[in-house]
């Protein structure tokens, strides 16, 4: 125990104690010039899914396709609500996209272009990026893709 | 004040023998961070699961909060065994989670919360990361329920090029 908080005792101050519970995963976290980007979902701002269902079954590729480009404009609001401006973003670096796929679909990589077209549009080169797109069975709410990622920062 | 007895749940002495059951590294370091592999809720010493099935089928979302959260400590403990103290952790940074999904079971992110809750719970604010949560369908070692990596950023005086363990002590800023 700290100075501080023996006066505190003696002052008879007690702080609560934080419950940490369901804080432990964040938005994003920065370390050393590199953002970790949690998933992001096809979610509206109010955080309710806007596609549900699994690709290849109740959603078709090109649905999916529009449901990743969301995760992705989802994803620059983060980034943004992280580092001011867009601007900061040095270059993208890995992507890990997941696609809840029925039993026979095997398209992933064009759908998940739906976040990585986003993301050259909005940043040319810098907006580039290593990949992983794949199949899950089970997503968050049954929402049909989700993407993270690793974004260095400039200063 | 250390956090090493917080994990210390098991009660028994461990040897460390990640090596010798698996042809991995528990740990491989770059550049101040920290690669930590897939581990499940598995003994630290035989790698026999504590949990085995799917959730929604053999095994309760409860069930699966549980496995999650022996993830947290099983990670932990490699970390611990590795570099001698939890206060090696400046941040932990990222975390993948690898959940196997019986047929009709929607919620995943709920069963990582038990391995994002202890880290929070163990570490405090050190112990927030990104997290992305992956519902499976098989996953190895007899179908354990739960899977977590992770990745965190090595404290000062850790690593590779530290000349000497710190024993701890230290209290580590907040990033962001």
């Amino acid at each position: 125990m700290g100075a501080t908080e023996k006066r505190m005792e003696q002052l008879g101050i007690t702080l609560q104690q934080t419950d940490w519970r369901g804080k432990g995963a964040a938005e994003a976290i920065f370390i050393n010039d590199i953002l970790y980007i949690s998933a992001h979902y096809p979610v509206d701002e109010n955080g309710r899914p806007v596609y549900v269902g699994r690709v290849g079954a109740e959603i078709d590729e090109e649905t999916a396709y529009k449901a990743a480009r969301l995760c992705g404009l989802n994803m620059l609001r983060t980034l943004q609500a992280y580092i001011g401006s867009l601007d900061r973003v040095d270059y993208f670096v890995k992507a890990l996209c997941l696609v809840n796929s029925a039993g026979d679909f095997y398209n992933m990589p064009p759908v998940m272009n739906g976040f990585s077209d986003l993301m050259v549009e909005v940043f040319g080169h810098r907006g580039r990026h290593a990949r992983a797109a794949m199949g899950a069975y089970v997503l968050e709410g049954n929402m049909p893709v989700c993407a993270d990622a690793i974004v260095r920062i400039r200063r | 004040m250390s956090n090493v007895n917080v994990i210390r749940e098991n009660g028994r002495e461990t040897v460390q023998r990640f090596q010798r059951y698996k042809p991995l590294i528990p740990i491989r370091e770059a550049g101040g961070i920290v690669y930590v592999s897939g581990h499940g809720p598995e003994d630290i010493n035989t790698y026999e699961p504590l949990y085995r099935g799917r959730i929604g089928e053999e095994l309760t979302p409860e069930e699966g909060y549980q496995a999650a959260s022996e993830c947290a400590k099983t990670l932990l403990r490699a970390v611990q065994e590795h570099y001698g103290s939890l206060d090696c952790i400046r941040q932990v940074v990222r975390a993948l989670a690898l959940v196997n999904c019986g047929r009709s079971f929607e919620h995943p992110e709920k069963v990582a919360d038990g391995f994002s809750d202890t880290c929070v719970e163990i570490l405090q604010e050190r112990g927030r990361h990104a997290r992305t949560v992956m519902g499976t369908r098989n996953m190895p070692n007899h179908n354990i329920p739960v899977e977590v990596e992770m990745i965190f950023a090595l404290a000062d005086g850790y690593g590779d090029r530290a000349p000497v363990l710190k024993s701890g002590g230290e209290k580590w800023q907040i990033m962001i």
